[in-house]
């Protein structure tokens, strides 16, 4: 090819160097430098331009008649490639032309000078002209590999760009476009938008990969294009041909651009038949497309969204988890907690009543034991009363204790029967007197009441007989356990006295005594089951702490009741007097 | 003469025990409450024997705070017992009880307690009890 090297004289060893490169490579160059010869020296630059291949401008400020040789150039549709420095203020009309930067490396300045001034060679007009058309050396190279193979790249490129325009077509190249790899923007007829063309000049042997369509794919949805085409001098590889008829790609070869007849052909599959349609299955399977991406953004968004929420939600739900989690940890620590109280609550609660009890046998068994000691001890002294010299009065007195201790026994064995029976009694009513029954109790502490010097006494308020109706034998152990307790806790030289009054329905018996008494706090609780006064247990150690329990219970079974009426302290001990009231008649069964 | 203290909160009902015993000419002093026996072992009265009851009164008379402690012993007696053989060691103990149980039965001849009896017990044989120890001193 014919380069014009216009520059100034300060550059002078990197023209020289790319001079000789050019010249090396079987170029002609034209140095105006070496245009010596006489005659107008513009005339004669002007025709070395318009008769160049490509002007190559070395710029400088110390220059500016460079600017004319570019204009000279322009004018005449030379490609043009401006080298200069970084520093260099470049006229802004001049930004769209090949611009190369000098860096300072000679060596590398010079190559990529030489590059791209050899890549400007296909655009020359000159070579152009010489098939008369783009169509006309494209048709030659078809036919003649060698053509074929003296355009560069870039020559092809723009020899296709051409044929494009003398077929009508608007042809645009922009930065952007050329950016993402495409060699030239194709406007159909019609502007039915836009087809971005990639031109691959290849070797005979090789085949337009894959890959290639796959990029030009991404690039027409990225660049939001309608169709991608790729126009090879050579054929495609297989996967190539399936990807693009998926996409909207269509492969052509350099032949089939020429025998495109219509713009159908060109728009479509070299090996497609149906013309529009391609365009509009394109351009319709790309709106689907789109809305199909859109409609998957927006379900992406969406599904975005409802992962957020529902991380959001499992969050809370783990958190919520965890605190019912410890929350159960607590219960049941608590639970256990309250177990192991309970436990041991029933454990000490069945010590209580074990103990309790045991206590309770063991004072039953102590009271049980005396009237049979005291009966064991009469009895046998009545035997042996000759030896140890017994007199009559004493003997008729042993025999006296036998009974009443043998009375006595009886009774505590009844009482000992009632602590420990649960559930029904059996009651069995009679009519008798109950001034009779009481006198009978009398009796039977009147040794004991001796030796305490202690005396009971009975004043009714009315020479009545005081009739009953009830289970004498019941009542006799009721009242027999009341009159028990007030001698056994009263103090010596006293009086217990008894007093029976009588009313239309019913009977009431007092029983008042001097002695320990009873602590106001201890009140409610002596008719309880064992239960024992803490004065009680100074005064005597035996009691069941049954007596009065059972009393109220069989008095209860009477329709009566028996209550402690008072105990007040007085200056020779506390005066205590128990209330027995029971109906005369029994309105219902007894029990 | 020789003499006996008995500690018994119902010897009035079970006077008749003793009997066998006055009649071999033992006289038989009579203590009804913890109290009551100490105090009449306090007062200096020389004792042959001590019968002890276990289970006994502190004795309501002289309630006081004090005793408080003694008080809340299960068996008075044993506590009655315990002074005894600290205090007058050459006086022979005997219980005449009607409770009973094996841990306090080996408390008791730890003690010192020279015989254990139980109720009920014929007068004949608690006399021969008693005298086979008097009668060796």
């Amino acid at each position: 090819m014919k380069v014009f090297v216009a520059h100034s004289i300060t550059d002078n060893q990197f023209v020289v160097n790319l001079t000789n490169l050019l010249r090396e490579n079987g170029h002609d160059v034209f140095v105006p430098g070496e245009m010596l010869s006489s005659g107008n020296i513009l005339s004669q630059i002007s025709a070395a331009i318009r008769s160049a291949d490509v002007l190559v401008a070395v710029i400088t400020s110390s220059n500016p008649n460079i600017l004319y040789e570019l204009g000279l150039a322009a004018g005449a549709g030379i490609p043009t490639l401006i080298i200069a420095r970084a520093s260099e203020q470049l006229p802004a009309n001049l930004a769209s032309v090949p611009y190369v930067q000098l860096t300072g490396d000679m060596v590398r300045d010079v190559q990529v000078a030489f590059r791209r001034a050899k890549d400007l060679e296909g655009l020359s007009p000159r070579r152009v002209t010489e098939f008369k058309s783009a169509e006309a050396a494209l048709r030659a190279a078809t036919r003649d590999p060698s053509v074929l193979e003296s355009f560069s790249p870039a020559e092809l490129e723009r020899l296709l760009a051409e044929l494009f325009k003398e077929r009508g077509y608007k042809v645009e190249s922009t930065e952007s476009t050329r950016d993402a790899g495409i060699d030239f923007v194709l406007k159909p007829r019609g502007n039915r938008g836009l087809v971005l063309v990639q031109v691959k000049k290849v070797g005979r042997q090789s085949r337009v990969s894959v890959e290639t369509v796959r990029m030009l794919s991404s690039t027409v949805t990225a660049l939001s294009a309608h169709l991608g085409m790729i126009v090879a001098t050579s054929g495609f590889t297989a996967s190539a041909l399936a990807l693009a008829a998926e996409t909207p790609i269509v492969l052509h070869s350099v032949e089939g651009v020429l025998a495109a007849r219509s713009e159908g052909d060109l728009l479509k599959h070299e090996d497609l038949d149906i013309v529009d349609q391609t365009l509009d299955d394109s351009g319709r399977a790309f709106e689907l497309q789109e809305k199909r991406i859109e409609k998957l953004e927006a379900i992406n968004l969406q599904q975005q969204e409802e992962l957020a929420e529902l991380n959001e939600a499992t969050r809370l739900a783990e958190a919520k988890f965890k605190e019912a989690e410890e929350r159960y940890k607590q219960a049941v620590c608590a639970l256990d907690l309250k177990e192991q109280q309970v436990t041991e609550l029933e454990a000490a609660k069945n010590r209580v009543e074990l103990t309790g009890k045991a206590e309770a046998m063991t004072r039953l068994y102590h009271e049980l034991l005396l009237p049979v000691q005291a009966i064991v001890a009469n009895a046998h002294n009545l035997r042996e009363a000759e030896a140890l010299g017994l007199s009559s009065e004493d003997r008729a007195h042993n025999a006296e204790q036998v009974i009443a201790q043998a009375v006595r026994l009886g009774l505590q064995l009844q009482n000992a029967i009632l602590s420990v029976s649960e559930g029904e009694k059996i009651y069995k009513p009679t009519r008798f007197s109950l001034r009779d029954l009481i006198l009978e109790i009398i009796a039977l502490f009147a040794d004991e009441a001796r030796a305490k010097e202690i005396t009971l006494t009975l004043r009714a308020d009315s020479p009545d007989d005081f009739i009953i109706t009830g289970d004498r034998s019941k009542l006799r152990i009721a009242i027999y356990n009341v009159v028990a307790n007030a001698v056994k806790y009263s103090f010596s030289s006293t009086q217990i006295e008894l007093r029976i009054q009588s009313e239309t329905d019913r009977l009431r018996v007092f029983i008042e005594n001097l002695g320990i008494g009873v602590a106001p706090d201890e009140a409610e609780h002596i008719f309880k089951l064992g239960y024992r006064g803490t004065s009680a247990k100074d005064v005597s150690r035996v009691g069941s702490g049954m007596g009065l329990y059972i009393a109220r219970q069989l008095i209860n079974a009477h329709s009566g009741k028996i209550e402690l009426q008072s105990s007040q302290g007085t200056n020779r001990g506390h005066r205590t007097v128990f209330e027995i009231t029971l109906p005369r008649h029994l309105q219902e069964s007894l029990g | 003469m020789k003499r006996i203290l008995w500690v018994e909160d119902d010897a009035w009902m079970l006077d008749e025990l003793m009997r066998p015993i006055r009649h071999s000419g033992v006289e038989v002093e009579i203590a009804t409450t913890y109290i009551s026996a100490q105090e009449k072992l306090e007062a200096g009265k020389h004792f042959d024997a001590v019968v002890v009851d276990l289970i006994l009164p502190f004795g309501y008379e002289v309630r006081s705070s004090v005793l408080s402690a003694e008080k809340d012993e299960q068996f008075l007696g044993i506590l009655l017992l315990r002074k005894i053989a600290a205090h007058y060691p050459n006086i022979p103990m005997y219980v005449l009880t009607a409770v009973l149980d094996r841990n306090v039965e080996r408390l008791l001849s730890n003690l010192g307690v020279r015989r254990i009896l139980k109720k009920p017990i014929s007068p004949s044989e608690l006399r021969n009890a008693l005298l086979e120890t008097i009668s060796e001193l």
